[in-house]
């Protein structure tokens, strides 16, 4: 992929297939001996129609005389082990190969959900969420159903066709001269047919996601659209999405299908010359009777191998398509490296903005030029009106987005050469939007951290005040929680608080912490913020200025620059724009 | 006997859910299927006729008979052969046709019908499992259509004709071939015993999947800040785990299928010949020895059709459980009727009580306590009232009652003079503009947010609502009214979303206004004008505010305190200063923090 560019440009479908076997390569002892077996099995298989062209010469002699019943006999025992060593052997292939591709569905998804902790938050505040979604089931999902019966097909569709045409060389070469031609035009038909095939199954992808991203929205909105009476428009769209996904999805389903008809087609005249050629060379001694029942078989085997393959081809192509998005998402640009992971020796918290510019699109810069230094213990309060890039520092200090120029500096060492994850442990961080995850209230409060106890969870419940919503739980800390539930965003918020106090970091940033807390709450939740803040540095942006009042420092933004810094008192006395944010909060609003 | 009899479940069960996924299919989808089978008979009459020319060739060689009779029997299968191409085409077509408008069909009475659901139906299904009703399973049911229908129908009419042919010559070859269909059959019925269960739980697990990247995405800047993205891999790889494990077992008995099939479908052209041998042995006469001679011939090739059709009749089997449940997904989807739908009354906006809550409970479903009760005040046409309390006490819930998002469960809610169940929701909605708590924006532009869900979008009124809700300079620095709003507002700020969500409440010009918390985000000065600028604007509107903020409340014609589910006071905040504790405490704690 070139410079993280999201942009897909259309691979070649066997570019996909390259990097499917390149990815399974770690199950490449199972494969290849799944794919010897799969050749024996098939090869076996063939061995049928030679004995059964003897049985029937020794049966149409028995038209004219005496039946030969003990070599009759003979050839059906043979045949009989012969038929059931090949099932053996392909059912065992059969098993090698279904785990083999279930393992590999396995392994991409583990990738996928990899990738996402590695690439850039930039990615998701651009893509849709459905989007993602899809890769990770639909397309996955493709991948592991299908790529069971292509490899597997293409295989034993392989073997018969060099092992039929083997066999069918030594009864007659001139009736194998006529298969091969037959097979050759039918693979040529089917090889233009599909060639026509590949973009539509691209299409019905990309419809898929479509439809899944509106979907979701649709269904994560539903509150707006049934209180706005969005429906109707929504149902515009909808049908738009869903007509367009019904013509691509007949396009790729006919077409894909018409290969087989063709092959239908090819096998039935193909049965039809062996039988005339065959009838012409037999009445002219040439060959036996058998031999043309023989090649009766091997002309369905060997064009039906045909039709495997372009069948094989059709599912190869999904699997292709479904390939080609998973491995874009696995080849997105990840973050930049980790730089030599150098650290402070001892966290005090000193932290310095030195000239720190920054946008989120390229052009387009939001953070123009920022300095100032920061003394351990000292708490930083960010006030400013909304949009006024009060959040974008805090991006940048936790490096979810990187800056475009100028350094920060944690005690002196740069956070660019810092390990990601160190400097994300240096800090306590409570975020604006309370996110929850379906676990039990005790998982989501200690979260990544082990060696939780109760003690500590009552400890940090008591501080947050949470302690009379835990104790009215039915299993306590061991309820249950989802998103969907019936918690009111204050609790979810202060689930949250908790989570960031159990960790006990050096330093702490509170982004609009407590703006979904009533003040009741909230002074009791700041009580233990302070506390928390104690000799710690500490980062807190928040609009309620009652809650920033003892700060050390106050930075004062606007559209993305500082306006104004200093004490609550100081920019109090100056009376510029502070003054003015600060006065409206006391206002009797007009009735 | 134990085998069969449950072969023979299987085999109803089976029935039943063919029926299940085709049961939204319309007249035109029955008429095309009617047409496909009649194609299908058509289709395998001429495949079987294939064969018997075969046969007539053979005896024409083994008489030593001319050339030119080979030819006028190898043409004639020759056309056979085309005209099967042509009914397959058309099969295919048909088949195409109706699994793509079926498919699109069912996509469209699912999302209308979740278009119609209450927020109670919404939390009962969770949004994500109703996303993969919408997608994943009805792309099963595409496939199961397209794929299975017409092997479906072909594998019984092949065996069908093809053994009646058998039997119009010899009831030992029937015999033969009937036993390696009724081991065929007890091979199905094994592997499907074993495997659909395992199908069944595929779907479920793969919501379980879904469930845990969709938290994956949403929660990614929690995760990365407490570096938790082992934690959360964690979790995902049981998820995935689990999936793997279960489609391990259903794959690996389906490994069984093709195999035992190929074994069976070979012993029986086997037993063919065996038995055409003693037959032919056991007949006088060189003429019916010749018959018996080429029948065998074009017998053993029947067999191998008929258990090509069982062959992929089974692996049809692969999509069948899916699909199968799929459909019950969607039909559990389709089948439920929304719980709150609207009555014939129109109201009347200028009933002098706007709304009216006369002794209103509600209890969450589930839950084992009221979240509200005793709840009875009066907002007068034009008034501003305003809801207070901690968090928990039951203020999203009770003006989440006035839309009816949710039915009280009891008690009466009344708005504009009607009581709630007997009014229009078109009519009710439409007439209130409703600010939610987490304040969602629709991926589009700032113009289709703001117009959305009413006729006009023109700059003049989309420009004003912006103005009043005070969005009008961010949005100018955005780059105007078509600007890009990205999926759940990514490129807001938190009071962006909420004036967005403010202007498109203005736009709508409603008579009852309900904001929930949806000031919380902006700053005091912008709260501030938002709500004068809105007052000014409609002097007429019915205000309803649910506040954290004193500041926010302080103006309001009266203030209900909300603690624990009930009322703890009513009243202006002067009044309330006095007389209510709750409401004192809540004003102290806000001034005491400003001092």
């Amino acid at each position: 992929m070139m410079g993280g560019s999201k942009k897909s440009k259309p691979q070649d479908l066997g570019e996909a297939w390259v990097n499917i076997l390149r990815y399974i390569r770690r199950y490449r002892y199972v494969f290849v001996v799944a794919v010897v077996l799969s050749a024996i099995g098939s090869m076996l298989s063939l061995i049928g129609p030679y004995y059964l062209s003897d049985m029937t010469d020794a049966i149409e002699d028995g038209i004219h005389g005496g039946m030969d019943i003990d070599l009759i006999a003979g050839l059906t025992v043979s045949l009989l082990c012969v038929y059931a060593a090949s099932g053996i052997i392909q059912f065992v292939d059969n098993y090698l190969m279904a785990t083999v591709s279930q393992r590999s569905a396995q392994m991409l998804r583990r990738d996928v959900s990899r990738k996402m902790d590695r690439i850039p938050l930039s990615y998701y505040d651009r893509s849709s969420k459905g989007d993602v979604m899809s890769r990770v089931t639909n397309d996955i999902d493709t991948l592991g159903t299908s790529m069971n019966q292509c490899i597997g097909s293409v295989v034993t569709a392989l073997t018969t066709l060099f092992g039929s045409f083997i066999l069918m060389v030594f009864m007659d070469i001139r009736l194998t001269l006529i298969c091969f031609a037959i097979a050759v035009v039918g693979f040529v038909v089917i090889k233009t047919v599909a060639k026509h095939t590949q973009r539509y199954f691209r299409d019905q992808q990309r419809n898929l996601g479509a439809m899944n991203g509106l979907v979701e929205e649709q269904y994560s909105g539903h509150l707006i659209v049934s209180s706005f009476g969005g429906a109707e428009e929504a149902m515009g769209r909808f049908d738009a999405i869903n007509r367009e996904l019904r013509t691509t999805s007949f396009r790729s389903q006919f077409l894909g299908s018409v290969s087989t008809h063709l092959n239908g087609l090819i096998s039935n005249v193909g049965y039809v010359i062996i039988c005339v050629a065959g009838a012409m060379l037999y009445m002219e001694g040439a060959i036996t009777f058998g031999v043309i029942v023989a090649f009766m078989i091997y002309v369905k085997l060997f064009t039906g191998s045909f039709t495997q393959l372009s069948s094989a081809v059709v599912s190869m192509q999904s699997v292709a398509a479904a390939a080609e998005r998973v491995f874009v998402f696995l080849d997105y640009d990840e973050m930049p490296p980790q730089g030599t992971s150098v650290e402070p020796e001892r966290v005090v918290g000193r932290v310095e903005f030195r000239d720190v510019r920054f946008g989120y699109e390229p052009g387009r810069e939001v953070i123009h030029g920022f300095t100032a230094t920061i003394e351990p213990g000292q708490r930083v309060a960010i006030v400013g009106p909304t949009g006024a890039g009060k959040t974008t520092l805090v991006n940048l200090l936790m490096r979810f987005y990187e800056v475009d120029s100028g350094d920060i500096l944690i005690d002196g060492v740069s956070i660019r050469d810092m390990d990601r994850s160190r400097l994300r442990g240096m800090f306590g961080m409570v975020l604006q939007d309370t996110w929850m995850f379906e676990g039990t209230l005790r998982e989501n409060i200690a979260f990544n951290r082990t060696g939780v106890t109760d003690a500590d969870l009552d400890r940090v419940c008591r501080e947050v005040g949470l302690h009379h919503y835990v104790s009215a739980l039915p299993d306590g800390y061991d309820t249950p929680m989802s998103d969907e539930d019936s918690l009111s965003v204050g609790q979810k918020q202060q689930i949250t608080i908790a989570r960031a106090l159990i960790g006990e970091p050096p330093m702490v940033i509170l982004d609009e912490a407590t703006s979904s807390v009533d003040t009741l709450t909230e002074m009791e939740v700041q009580r233990t913020m302070d506390r928390m803040m104690e000799g710690r540095t500490s980062f807190v942006i928040a609009h309620r200025l009652s809650t920033i009042l003892d700060a050390d420092m106050i930075i004062v933004m606007d559209h993305g620059d500082i306006v104004e810094t200093g004490t609550h008192s100081e920019l109090m006395a100056e009376g510029g724009f502070y003054r003015d944010l600060f006065d409206s909060q006391f206002e009797v609003p007009d009735p | 006997m134990g085998e069969s009899e449950r072969s023979g479940r299987s085999v109803g069960s089976f029935i039943r859910d063919v029926r299940s996924v085709l049961r939204y299919f319309g007249r035109l989808e029955w008429t095309v299927v009617a047409l496909v089978f009649v194609l299908t008979v058509a289709q395998v009459y001429l495949d079987l006729r294939i064969p018997e020319y075969m046969a007539s060739i053979t005896e024409t060689l083994v008489n030593h008979g001319s050339t030119d009779l080979v030819m006028v029997d190898a043409w004639s299968m020759v056309k056979c052969a085309l005209a099967s191409l042509a009914m397959g085409m058309c099969i295919t077509l048909l088949i195409g046709v109706v699994s793509s408008r079926y498919s699109m069909r069912l996509r469209e009475i699912q999302f209308e019908r979740v278009q119609g659901f209450s927020m109670e139906e919404m939390g009962r299904f969770s949004t994500y499992s109703l996303i993969t009703r919408s997608t994943n399973d009805i792309k099963q049911i595409q496939d199961f259509i397209g794929i299975s229908l017409e092997s479906l129908m072909r594998a019984p009419v092949v065996c069908g004709l093809a053994l009646f042919k058998i039997s119009c010559s010899d009831l030992s070859w029937t015999a033969v071939t009937v036993v390696a269909v009724g081991l065929m059959l007890v091979l199905v019925g094994c592997i499907l015993r074993r495997t659909i269960p395992g199908f069944r739980r595929v779907q479920r697990l793969t919501d379980g999947v879904n469930r845990v990247s969709a938290e994956l995405i949403d929660g990614i800047r929690v995760i990365r800040a407490y570096n938790a993205e082992g934690f959360e891999r964690g979790r995902f790889s049981e998820a995935n785990g689990e999936l793997t494990r279960n489609n391990l077992g259903v794959y690996r008995v389906m490994a069984f299928n093709v195999p035992f099939n190929a074994l069976i479908r070979n012993s029986l052209t086997m037993a063919i010949y065996w038995v055409g041998a003693f037959t032919i042995a056991g007949t006088a006469g060189y003429e019916a020895r010749l018959t018996l001679f080429s029948d065998m011939i074009v017998f053993a090739t029947y067999s191998v059709m008929i258990l090509n059709g069982f062959r992929t009749l089974t692996q049809m089997f692969n999509l069948m459980p899916r699909a199968t449940v799929a459909s019950q997904r969607i039909a559990e989807v389709i089948d439920t009727v929304p719980s709150i739908v609207g009555g014939p009354s129109h109201g009347d906006p200028a009933h002098d009580v706007a709304v009216s809550f006369r002794d209103v409970s509600f209890r969450y479903p589930g839950a084992g306590s009221d979240t509200l009760s005793g709840i009875t005040f009066d907002v007068g046409r034009g008034e501003t009232v305003a809801v207070i309390g901690s968090t928990g006490s039951g203020k999203t819930t009770l003006v989440n009652l006035i839309p009816r998002f949710y039915d009280a469960t009891g008690g009466s809610v009344e708005v504009m003079g009607t009581p709630i169940g007997d009014l229009d929701l078109d009519a009710l909605r439409g007439n209130i503009g409703f600010v939610s708590q987490d304040n969602s924006v629709l991926s589009g532009t700032v113009r289709s947010n703001v117009s959305y869900g009413s006729a006009s979008s023109s700059d003049e009124s989309v420009t004003d609502a912006l103005r009043t809700a005070r969005a009008d300079t961010f949005v100018e620095d955005m780059g105007g009214l078509d600007s890009r709003i990205e999926e759940r507002g990514r490129n807001l700020s938190g009071g962006q979303k909420q004036r967005i969500s403010i202007a498109r409440a203005v736009h709508k010009s409603p008579g009852i206004f309900v904001f929930d918390d949806s000031f919380s985000a902006l700053d005091f000065r912008t709260d501030r004008d938002v709500r004068s600028a809105l007052r000014e604007r409609f002097p007429d509107a019915t205000v309803i505010v649910v506040a954290q903020r004193i500041g926010t409340v302080i103006g309001s014609d009266r203030i209900v305190v909300l603690d624990g589910g009930r009322i703890a006071g009513i009243g202006t905040h002067d009044e309330l200063m006095s007389s209510c504790t709750v409401y004192r405490e809540i004003a102290e704690s806000q001034i005491e923090g400003a001092e």
